[in-house]
Parts: structure tokens; sequence; C-alpha cells
């Protein structure tokens, strides 16, 4: 790359992407499927995003919900997704966490409650995807201290700690009434933060690595009828 | 002059106070905004009775070395039980001060908040604001007899990082109160035995507990209408 020819708008972005690059921490990202039934959704379809009850343990944030919901819209294999809450409250209370069907197999019952299949029919939901799944910090460690005095101030030392951020997406079919299959994302990362005099933070975005993973396995699962 | 600086002075040290106090606590207010049950309504007609207890209700808890923290949840009751009851039943009434004979109702209702509490993330080691809500709703028939004094044990939580702080609290308030009415529009729905426990039909329901007293040493070995379904309840929430 010839620096001296550049444009210096573009020399900048290119610093600016680099220096991105080097502010991110270290990851590893796996992403799985297994798909049990031929899927596929027309233009007029669309899906609903929900998490799993919190009775049943499931302690997936909710911005993870919304991460998900937004990047499965984007692109060009995006999807329609029915607002969760919309979805929830429409239903009320057979979706709610004490009462949402734990299985497949309670979708039968569920779509001969009174009301229930003209609602999912009117709402044009077409599959289910349930997510579970955290990030937690699973190590961490070192020490980094600051000070400030009447010449200055700055820190010195190095403090670490790692994330593991692991999703899994169970996708049910409301017109078969069964389930489609799953897709999951574990993304582990290192972040870092280095400082001397001044300190310079790695930080490892793993729940987002996670969620675009996730976003793009369920996009592939979902428009790709045979296995993706 | 004298006065006046002294009044500004005390205005200033008012003003300073106050800050400092709305910083250490948080006021946790629930909008009274919830959804309509989708199930199929009772043909009957409920009679609620709120007490000012009910729809005045507040809380208030001061943690040590932490904020204090107060809940104001009368509004959003009354709006959630109007909300269930006028869904669930054919025709609600809200008694007010009048006899429930006079306003035609099969039944009538009287809920109560038992119990509020809640949990930080600091406290739960967890990222979750938490927050548990006893209901019990005291029914009976229009004479006064009881049918059952049930027990609602309500739990919501919501995530730290969403919001934080007293949003991320109300909301988790406003997820156990909205469990109490799934509870309540879930056991509703099954209409044949809330038709046979109210009207005393049902062979296996047995009688309330101030009947069977006055019946005899006969009955006396049948349990009360009140302990078969509220233990049902509790079972179904735990």
């Amino acid at each position: 790359m010839n620096w001296s020819t550049m444009h210096p708008d573009r020399a900048a972005s290119v610093l600016c992407l680099a220096s991105l690059f080097l502010l991110n921490g270290c990851m590893t990202t796996r992403v799985e499927e297994s798909k049990s039934a031929a899927t596929g959704i027309s233009a007029d379809e669309s899906i609903v995003i929900i998490e799993s009850s919190y009775h049943a343990g499931n302690e997936t944030e909710d911005g993870f919900v919304d991460c998900v919901t937004k990047a499965v819209q984007k692109g060009k294999a995006s999807i329609n997704v029915y607002p969760d809450e919309a979805f929830v409250d429409d239903l009320f209370p057979w979706f709610e966490p004490r009462f949402m069907p734990q299985g497949p197999n309670a979708l039968p019952d569920l779509m001969a409650r009174p009301g229930v299949a003209e609602k999912i029919r009117a709402s044009g939901v077409r599959y289910i995807v349930w997510l579970n799944g955290d990030t937690e910090r699973t190590a961490g460690g070192g020490s980094l201290s600051c000070a400030v005095g009447p010449g200055g101030g700055g820190c010195f030392g190095l403090a670490w700690w790692e994330n593991d951020s692991s999703y899994e997406a169970a996708i049910w079919d409301i017109e078969d009434g069964k389930s489609a299959g799953a897709v999951s994302a574990a993304v582990r990362g290192t972040s870092m933060i280095p400082a001397v005099v001044v300190p310079v933070p790695l930080i490892a975005r793993t729940q987002a690595a996670a969620c675009k993973g996730l976003a793009r396995e369920l996009q592939a699962f979902i428009v790709n009828e045979g296995p993706s | 002059m004298h006065t006046a600086r002294l009044s500004i002075r005390r205005l200033g040290v008012g003003l300073a106070a106050a800050a400092a106090l709305s910083a250490c606590s948080q006021a946790v207010v629930v909008e009274p905004d919830f959804p309509k049950p989708l199930v199929e309504p009772l043909p009957l007609a409920v009679g609620l009775r709120y007490s000012p207890e009910f729809t005045g209700y507040q809380y208030a808890e001061d943690l040590p070395n932490d904020v204090d923290w107060s809940f104001d949840i009368g509004a959003a009751n009354r709006a959630l039980f109007d909300k269930v009851f006028n869904e669930m039943f054919d025709r609600a009434v809200d008694l007010g001060e009048r006899e429930p004979a006079a306003a035609g109702v099969d039944l009538v209702v009287e809920p109560r908040v038992e119990a509020l509490e809640f949990s930080l993330p600091r406290q739960s080691r967890t990222d979750q604001y938490a927050v548990w809500i006893k209901y019990k709703l005291h029914v009976t028939r229009p004479d006064g007899s009881v049918i059952t004094d049930w027990p609602i044990a309500a739990y919501g939580q919501s995530d730290s990082k969403r919001f934080g702080g007293a949003k991320s609290m109300a909301v988790a308030t406003a997820r156990a109160m909205r469990d109490a009415a799934a509870q309540i529009a879930a056991e509703l729905a099954d209409r044949a035995k809330v038709e046979a426990i109210i009207s005393g039909e049902n062979p296996d329901t047995p009688a309330p507990a101030d009947e069977v007293a006055d019946a005899g040493t006969a009955e006396a070995n049948e349990p009360s209408e009140e302990v078969a379904l509220g233990d049902e309840l509790v079972n179904d929430a735990s």
C-alpha cells in the first residue's frame, strides 16, 4: 500500500479501521445447526423471537433478543419479524413465562385454546424462535492502578477477563406443529486493558459476535428449504 | 434585607437537601397498562370490592448502605384487576360501598396485597432485578359465605443492563403483576371447574368451611372448598 499516494480521507479511514481491529480482544466463534424438517418462508409470513422462560432458569438478556431481532431483518436473506411484545400481549396469558409452551408437543393443546389459532394466523407468524442462553464472565485477573498528582496522572498495569456467550435458538414450525431444528452460537473471548500511563482497552465483544453469528445462521436455516 | 438573605439561604439548603434525598432514593411506579386475556368469559357477573389499601398500595424499604426504594402500585393494581375480571366474566361491577345483592352479581372478589419483596442484582449476584408479590383474593357469594381465599404468588424479573435502576425494577414489578393476572386468567379458563365450585354442584367439591361446621360431624371429615382450591392453586404456582 502506497501511503504517500493515498487520499488523506481514505488513509484516515484505513487507520480508523485498523485501530478498531486492534482495539478488539481475541475471540473464537462456533456456530452450529441441526435441522429436522424442511423450512422456507414466504414474503407474507414472519417469525417471532421470544426468550425462553426465566421460570425454567433461562437468563437470556433482553438486549440480546433485540439484537437478534434487528439482525435477522437485515441483509439479502432478511426475514420479517413480528414484534415479540405484541405477540405475547395478543396471546396473554399463554406466552407468559409461567405458562409458555415448554416443547413443540404442547403446540396442539395451545392451538386448541379459544382464539389462539386465529390470533396466530392473523399475525402471520409461521415460526416461533425460542432463545436460550446468556453471556457469563468465566475468568479474570491482573491489576490496574491509576493515580493523579499535581504534575498529572496515569495508569499502570494489566487487567483481563474472559467472557463466554453461548446461545441457542430453537425453531418451531407452527404450520406443521413441530420442531424444525435449532441453531446455536458460542463465542469465547478475552478482553484486556494494558496501561502504561494511558490505558488501552482491548474489548472482546462476545455477545455482539454471538448475535451476529446466530442471526446469520437463523436466516439461512429458515430461508433455505433444505439443509442450510 | 437580612431576612431575605436568610430565606434565600434556607431555600438553598432545602433545595440541596431535596436533591441529596432524591439522589438517595428510587421510586418505582408501574404504568397501569396490561393486556386483555385471550379466554372465553364465564357467564357470570362478578362484583369487585377494592379497599383503599389495595388501590393505594405503597411499599418502601430502606436498605442499609444503599438507596431507599419505594413502590407505588395502587393504580396499576386496580387497572390489572379491572382488566382481568372485565374480560374473564360476562359482567364485572365495581361494588364500591354497594351490597352485592343489590348489584345483581353471582360472586364477590376482594383482592389484597399480602406482601411485596424485591432483590437487587448485587444481592442476588445476577444481572436481574426481581420482584415477588403475594396477592390474596377473598372470594365470597353475595350472601357473604366464603368460596375461597385464593393465594397468588407472583414473580417478575428484569435485566439490569437494559434500563437499570428504578426503570428495571418497574419492569420487574409489572412482570410480577402480569404473572398474577396470568395465573388468575389461566385458572379461570377452566370453566367447568370454576362453575362447579361456585355453584357447589360438583359432588367432588367439598362445602365451605363455615357450612361444614354447621352441618355437623358427618361431613366434617371432608376438606373445605377453600382448602381444596387454595391448595391446588398454591401447587400450580410452585
